[in-house]
């Protein structure tokens, strides 16, 4: 009988979304998951595998959503470098600098460029009022506190707020204040949640993808900013990588450009296939 | 026994490096070795070619009265002030944001580091100095202990956003804090034994009005961790309280020298002891 593993599961934005592929190629072999700690959209779609629902239903929701919002997600984008290119054709554009004038001005006027009105109803007709206590498989999701400047998990309670809090990335949705504290998702301050990771959870597997870090040039402020940030978060994460037991590196989906959102279908499909090459190469316990 | 001081970055904070080396070399701690980020790469670069503190407490305060060294901060002017200053300077940091790379130019930091350092050279220092910075073209820090001591203070001391960053052979280099604020493991890399590290920032505050801010205040969280993962290397720290201090005011740098002066000071008998330790 093998044991059953801790599940790891991270990634921003379309990153995350290749957790659907993941998760399903988990569960056609068979891998038994005694607990998921998620973050960002891979909190979303473990808690719909943790229901015991097809994870694919949800691929065509996310497409909807990066692809109708894909002027306000800038700073989701170079925050967290899925936007692979830097070259002029791209940057050069006049859409590319109003995109990126316009994050700048609605996070210096409020704190986002989406309002929840853009995302909450997806996620009520989606998860309702289920709670925690109604997932077939434990879910922990991983959100800072900005009260308390901590990470933390919730694992308790309704869903719905720690699902919103999931994907509160900062600049992009508003933080989520509940039960005193303010939440926002932990994917800016590093992509895979790896910080409340305990003995307890031992084995743990965690799911990687590349990053997509271009050596060209930044041309402004906020691209050098992003950059910074994104350097900053990947040396913690993989200083954080060096606890855990198995790792799996989605090497092969380096052939993508994560913001190229009309091929989030594919994303998926590659993960998978990723993830059957990986557990044929690898012995779980 | 190779004895190394790392001091870290911290902006005018980073004065208070001045006082915390006045009080190791009152008590006789010999320094072999010496680096520095950003702030601490002035400081520790002064100190390796001059190895006196007087000196280096005259040349701060020259270039403190001839120079405007305090960075303003658009971001932060953006929420004060008058309302039709507010909403114009808004627009103008957008502007900025979303059409140059940084907020000011490096022209009143070459005029101050020409004060402090003139022609001298990585060469030139009585004790060994590199300046740590962080190439962004590969996410990688860069250990600086070659060239004209302005060129590599300058580039660790490239705060992102703020000035440009400093193009160096292939290399686009920024401000080293961003992956080593307190650069312990680069001092480690060339051979020294002992590392005495200074550490100045204090506790992230969660004070945040926009987006901005807020993300701002995620990159202090980010700090805290990868400086925490830092002191842990090192074989002594010295923690300089530095709360309810404004680090964009250059000036107060008498207020800086004091706070590191008097909690080294506090610290010198346990560092003694651990030398001794170390050494037996």
């Amino acid at each position: 009988m093998p044991e059953p593993i801790t599940l790891v599961l991270g990634g921003t934005g379309v990153k995350g979304v290749a957790s659907i592929g993941v998760l399903q190629s988990l569960h056609n072999h068979g891998i038994k998951i005694k607990k998921i700690i998620a973050s960002g959209v891979s909190a979303l779609i473990s808690a719909q595998f943790a229901l015991g629902e097809e994870p694919n239903l949800l691929t065509e929701e996310f497409t909807h959503f990066f692809v109708d919002n894909s002027r306000s997600i800038w700073g989701l984008e170079q925050l967290t470098g899925l936007l692979m290119s830097r070259r002029p054709r791209v940057t050069g554009s006049l859409s590319y600098f109003l995109r990126e004038r316009s994050y700048c001005s609605a996070n210096l006027k409020s704190n986002s460029t989406l309002s929840w009105e853009t995302v909450e109803p997806q996620i009520t007709r989606l998860f309702g009022y289920k709670t925690f206590s109604d997932l077939m498989i434990p879910l922990a999701i991983s959100v800072i506190d900005l009260k308390r400047g901590i990470n933390m998990l919730m694992d308790k309670g309704t869903l719905h707020y720690s699902l919103k809090a999931s994907i509160a990335f900062p600049g992009v949705l508003p933080p989520v204040s509940v039960d005193n504290m303010e939440l926002v998702s932990s994917t800016i301050y590093c992509e895979l949640p790896l910080d409340n990771i305990t003995r307890k959870d031992s084995p743990v597997l965690t799911v990687d993808m590349p990053s997509i870090f271009s050596e060209d040039n930044p041309r402004t402020l906020l691209e050098v900013i992003a950059i910074v940030d994104d350097i900053r978060s990947a040396a913690i994460k993989e200083k954080l990588l060096t606890k855990i037991d198995y790792l799996f590196n989605l090497e092969g989906m380096n052939k993508f450009r994560w913001g190229d959102y009309n091929q989030i279908p594919q994303i998926v499909e590659q993960a998978r296939k990723e993830t059957d090459r990986l557990l044929k190469k690898t012995t779980l316990p | 026994m190779k004895v190394g001081l790392c001091l870290g970055g911290g902006g005018s904070r980073g004065y208070a490096h001045i006082g915390a080396i006045r009080a190791l070399t009152e008590a006789g701690i010999k320094i072999d070795i010496v680096n520095g980020t950003s702030i601490g790469a002035i400081i520790g670069g002064m100190y390796a070619l001059y190895q006196d503190v007087d000196k280096m407490t005259d040349l701060v305060k020259q270039v403190t009265s001839s120079v405007n060294v305090n960075h303003f901060n658009l971001f932060r002017q953006s929420k004060e002030g008058p309302p039709f200053l507010q909403s114009w300077l808004t627009e103008a940091v957008c502007d900025i944001s979303a059409l140059r790379k940084s907020i000011q130019s490096h022209h009143n930091n070459l005029k101050a580091l020409r004060i402090l350092f003139d022609e001298k050279r990585f060469e030139d220092t009585r004790i060994p100095f590199s300046a740590v910075a962080m190439d962004i073209r590969t996410g990688k820090t860069a250990i600086i202990k070659k060239g004209k001591l302005i060129d590599g203070v300058l580039a660790s001391a490239s705060l992102p956003g703020i000035f440009p960053p400093v193009a160096r052979g292939k290399k686009l280099l920024v401000d080293g804090y961003v992956l080593a604020n307190i650069p312990v493991e680069e001092l480690r890399q060339q051979g020294t034994d002992f590392i005495i590290s200074i550490g100045l920032v204090p506790a992230p505050s969660n004070d945040y009005h926009n987006g901005i801010d807020l993300i701002y205040y995620i990159e202090s969280l980010k700090q805290r961790q990868l400086d925490k993962w830092a002191i842990a290397e090192s074989d002594f720290h010295i923690k300089v309280d530095m709360s309810k201090f404004d680090s964009s005011h250059f000036e107060n740098y008498l207020v800086a020298m004091e706070r590191g002066y008097k909690a080294t000071q506090k610290v010198i008998p346990l560092l003694k002891n651990k030398l001794e330790k170390a050494n037996a």
